[in-house]
């Protein structure tokens, strides 16, 4: 290969000087090292090499000269015909101009800046190509670097500003899963949970979701018991959760029991598949509707409806209202009692209900220790006749209710809280108090649980009233029954007396037979009989009188009497009839017995004590006294020595309608009865005292004058329907 | 114990407590002819039977003192001796209560004479003297 020539035609601006010929434009070309500047000529073959080409491309002159251009090129831009293409391009427009990865010597690439020109002689004939290159790695290399770093920006900038967006948006969905009141868990296919919220944390007897999550998946379902409606279990497989893996979306109320609180919740429970671009179960996702507060409204009504219909069923309060405690229990209370206010003021616990009866033996037994004081609320509710309300019973008030530690300590471990209390009001009267306490189901009273208590209450009390009623109904139907009966006797008995010599005498007269008896015997007989219409006209007075005595006011004609002048008569009417019954009547006199009193009512008290005597002494001796009582009472006593009366019939002789001894007795029984209405009205008393075998003393008090000489005296009405009578009318 | 007869002879015993009744009673019977005891409850007829009389007719009343008619008529009827004496009750008790003691029959008070005559006559035939 020989050394590059002008080509011809080329002329070159400078002359030769004195640079061995070469001219100063040849040892620029020559020398330029940061262009690689050659010439190949029509076929591609290199002509021409300066330091530069040597530099840049690693070709010694004599190793690149004669060799084909396309040396330069890569194995790819070889074979897609590059080399040709760029010469016929620069042939065809006299000039070409690319940037384009070339191959050095060693076989290592650079970055080349290339422009080709296309060399015509004066005739256009084509000489050759002249190249121009310059490496451009390094300004590629820091081009690319910096778009690279670009790149890197805006993709890093892309990256933080989706994270950033997905996070929020992350954050924004778990606020709302946090937040909102239905519990949501997310399952994965291994049963694992993978979210939880509170609610549903709660749900499941847990404080927070984040104890739930970390809590072992088997010790999860220890923590609580799940029941239906009914109350039949409820089967963990059956959970809509578990069924959403099967690819089944349900739904289902469930009953969720926390163990260890005790604390009871309802829930709607429904679940659905989250499933992926596969069509595989990934998750399953529960949403816990709770409807704890519907239930229980739903379960208080309910309740009154049952505990109303159980008030009306029955005359027996007493029963009825121990019903109505179990009722109450646990539907809206762990705790019910009912407590009536007892004759002497205190409070009688009628009835107590708790599910477990360990606990009704602690309530027992705390009743014993520490029974209601006149500060506790029931006191205070009966006092007041208005229900109260205690929504939270703190620790602070258990502590202030209870002096006692014991009794504090056992307070904390009942874990009472909370509380309603309401009155029951009979005739307009305080009559008791029934408690609604919660404890164990964690549940807060309210206003409207406060007006369903009230409610009940009010129900109860008029069930007690119209118990009441009913029973004093019934009682005075079976008195009177029982008076008609007894009067119709007393009444037939005389009669019978009456028509017994009536007829007998209408039948000798028939017969002729008159003449046996005789004018004396005839005298005796109608003299009898004229007895018996006596006997039949006081009966119908004394009847007439006991409806007199019945009314709530007894008139009083007061003036001066002498109760011994009044008895002694009342003996010698007597005389013949005790007499009769072979009894012997004697009187003493102690001294003055002289009185503000009604004679005519004395003379009854008087006479219908001896008459009972003489009819129940059995012919015994009877002994009658009267005389001062100091300091300003009269004493009557009227003594028998008879069989006496038991100690269980004593209280009741007084009744009304009722005998002693047997109910076969004769008499209607109202004797007794009138005396003590008479000497109540005079603001006196009478006892008895008797033991069986030893006859009766009946002793009549009577103050001298009774209270202010009243006119008139106030008598409660006596309906009491169990005494017994021991008199005959 | 009123008006003596003699024991074994055919006589009417009257079981009431009502003084007038009774004394009304015996006063008929006999001015009709026959011979009467009376007692005033049914242990004084207890009483009086077991003496060994044996009266045609017992005219009984049921609501007494001390021993009532239908006391009296149980004893009677658990005693082999006396429980084939005829009884006819005599009473002021509404049906029902009358209807609890077995009797030969029960008359309700007031007493008509001839009703009264006409059982005596039934049951004692041999009486009216």
């Amino acid at each position: 290969m020989s050394p590059p020539e002008h080509a011809e035609g080329i002329v070159p601006n400078t002359a030769p000087d004195s640079n061995g010929g070469r001219s100063l434009f040849d040892l620029l070309v020559e020398q330029v090292v940061d262009y690689a500047i050659y010439v190949v000529d029509p076929d591609g073959l290199i002509t021409t090499w300066n330091s530069g080409a040597e530099r840049i491309k690693g070709y010694r002159p004599q190793e690149i000269i004669g060799q084909p251009y396309a040396c330069f090129f890569t194995e790819e831009d070889r074979q897609a015909g590059r080399p040709q293409q760029i010469l016929a391009q620069a042939r065809a427009e006299g000039r070409y101009q690319e940037e384009g990865w070339r191959v050095r010597k060693d076989g290592t690439t650079f970055w080349a800046g290339v422009v080709v020109t296309a060399l015509f002689d004066q005739r256009r004939k084509l000489q050759g190509y002249a190249k121009i290159t310059r490496d451009l790695t390094e300004r590629r290399k820091a081009e690319d670097d910096a778009r690279r770093a670009a790149e890197d920006r805006i993709a890093r900038v892309r990256a933080e500003q989706y994270e950033r967006e997905t996070r929020r948006s992350r954050d924004e969905l778990d606020l709302i899963l946090r937040s909102i009141a239905e519990g949501v868990t997310v399952q994965d296919a291994e049963g694992r949970f993978v979210f939880v919220n509170d609610a549903a944390a709660h749900l499941c007897g847990f404080e927070s979701a984040r104890e739930m999550l970390s809590t072992p998946r088997e010790e999860i379902l220890t923590r609580f018991e799940m029941s239906r409606e009914d109350g039949t279990p409820f089967p963990t497989g059956q959970l809509p959760g578990r069924m959403a893996f099967q690819g089944l979306a349900s739904s289902t109320a469930i009953k969720f029991k926390q163990k260890r609180s005790g604390d009871e919740r309802w829930s709607y429970v429904s679940a659905a598949p989250v499933v992926d671009a596969a069509g595989k179960i990934e998750f399953s996702v529960s949403i816990f509707r709770e409807f704890t507060e519907q239930r229980r409204t739903e379960q208080a009504w309910r309740f009154l409806a049952e505990a109303s219909a159980t008030l009306g069923s029955s005359l027996d309060y007493e029963e009825t209202l121990k019903q109505v405690a179990s009722l109450a229990v646990p539907r809206i209370a762990d705790w019910c009692s009912v407590d009536v206010l007892a004759p002497d003021g205190s409070l009688r616990q009628l009835a107590v209900a708790h599910s477990n009866p360990a606990k009704l033996e602690l309530a027992r037994e705390w009743r014993q220790r520490w029974p209601p004081n006149e500060q506790s609320m029931t006191f205070r509710v009966l006092r007041s006749g208005t229900p109260e309300l205690l929504p939270e019973i703190t620790e602070a008030m258990i502590v202030a209710a209870t002096p006692d530690p014991v009794q504090r300590q056992m307070a904390i471990q009942l874990g009472l809280r909370s509380a309603v209390v309401v009155p029951l009001i009979v005739d307009k009267k305080p009559f008791g108090a029934v408690s609604f306490v919660t404890a164990e189901s964690g549940r807060r009273y309210g206003q409207e649980d406060m007006i369903l208590a009230n409610e009940i209450a009010r129900r109860g009390s008029l069930a007690i009233e119209n118990a009441r009623a009913y029973t004093e109904a019934r009682t005075a139907i079976e008195i009177r029954d029982n008076f008609m009966s007894i009067a119709s006797h007393e009444l037939r008995t005389p009669l019978s007396a009456l028509t017994i010599l009536m007829t007998s005498l209408s039948r000798a007269a028939n017969q002729d037979r008159l003449i046996q008896l005789g004018p004396q015997g005839l005298r005796d007989r109608l003299a009898k009989a004229e007895r018996q219409t006596t006997q039949l006209t006081r009966l119908v007075d004394r009847l007439l009188d006991v409806s007199r005595l019945s009314s709530r006011e007894m008139q009083l004609d007061l003036d001066r009497v002498d109760l011994a002048e009044v008895t002694r008569e009342a003996i010698s009417r007597m005389e013949d009839a005790a007499s009769r019954g072979a009894s012997q009547i004697q009187l003493r006199v102690d001294g003055p017995a002289v009185g503000q009193w009604d004679p005519s009512r004395l003379d009854q008290v008087v006479t219908n004590l001896l008459t009972n005597a003489v009819k129940y002494g059995g012919g015994t001796p009877i002994t009658v006294s009267v005389g001062p009582a100091p300091p300003d009472r009269i004493r009557l006593m009227v003594k028998d020595e008879g069989p006496g009366i038991a100690a269980e019939h004593q209280e009741r002789v007084f009744g009304q309608f009722e005998r002693a001894s047997s109910p076969n007795s004769p008499g209607m029984g109202l004797g007794l009865w009138i005396v003590s209405r008479i000497v109540q009205a005079h603001g006196g008393s009478i006892s008895l005292q008797s033991e069986p075998g030893h006859g009766a003393c009946f002793t009549v008090e009577l103050p001298v004058a009774p209270a202010s000489a009243r006119q008139s005296a106030e008598v409660p009405a006596n309906t009491s329907k169990n005494n017994l009578h021991r008199e005959n009318a | 114990m009123g008006t003596q007869v003699n024991e074994m002879s055919e006589h009417i015993l009257i079981v009431e407590d009502d003084t007038d009744v009774r004394e009304a009673l015996c006063d008929a019977l006999m001015l009709e002819g026959y011979d009467v005891v009376s007692a005033e409850n049914g242990a004084e007829a207890l009483r009086y039977l077991h003496t060994g009389a044996r009266p045609c007719l017992i005219l009984l009343d049921l609501m007494m003192p001390v021993m009532d008619g239908w006391t009296f008529r149980e004893t009677m009827l658990t005693d082999p001796a006396l429980s084939a004496i005829p009884v006819v009750v005599m009473t002021a008790a509404g049906p029902q209560r009358a209807a609890t003691v077995q009797a030969n029959l029960v008359l309700h008070k007031p007493l008509q004479m001839d009703t009264v005559v006409g059982v005596v006559q039934e049951h004692c035939p041999d009486g009216a003297s």
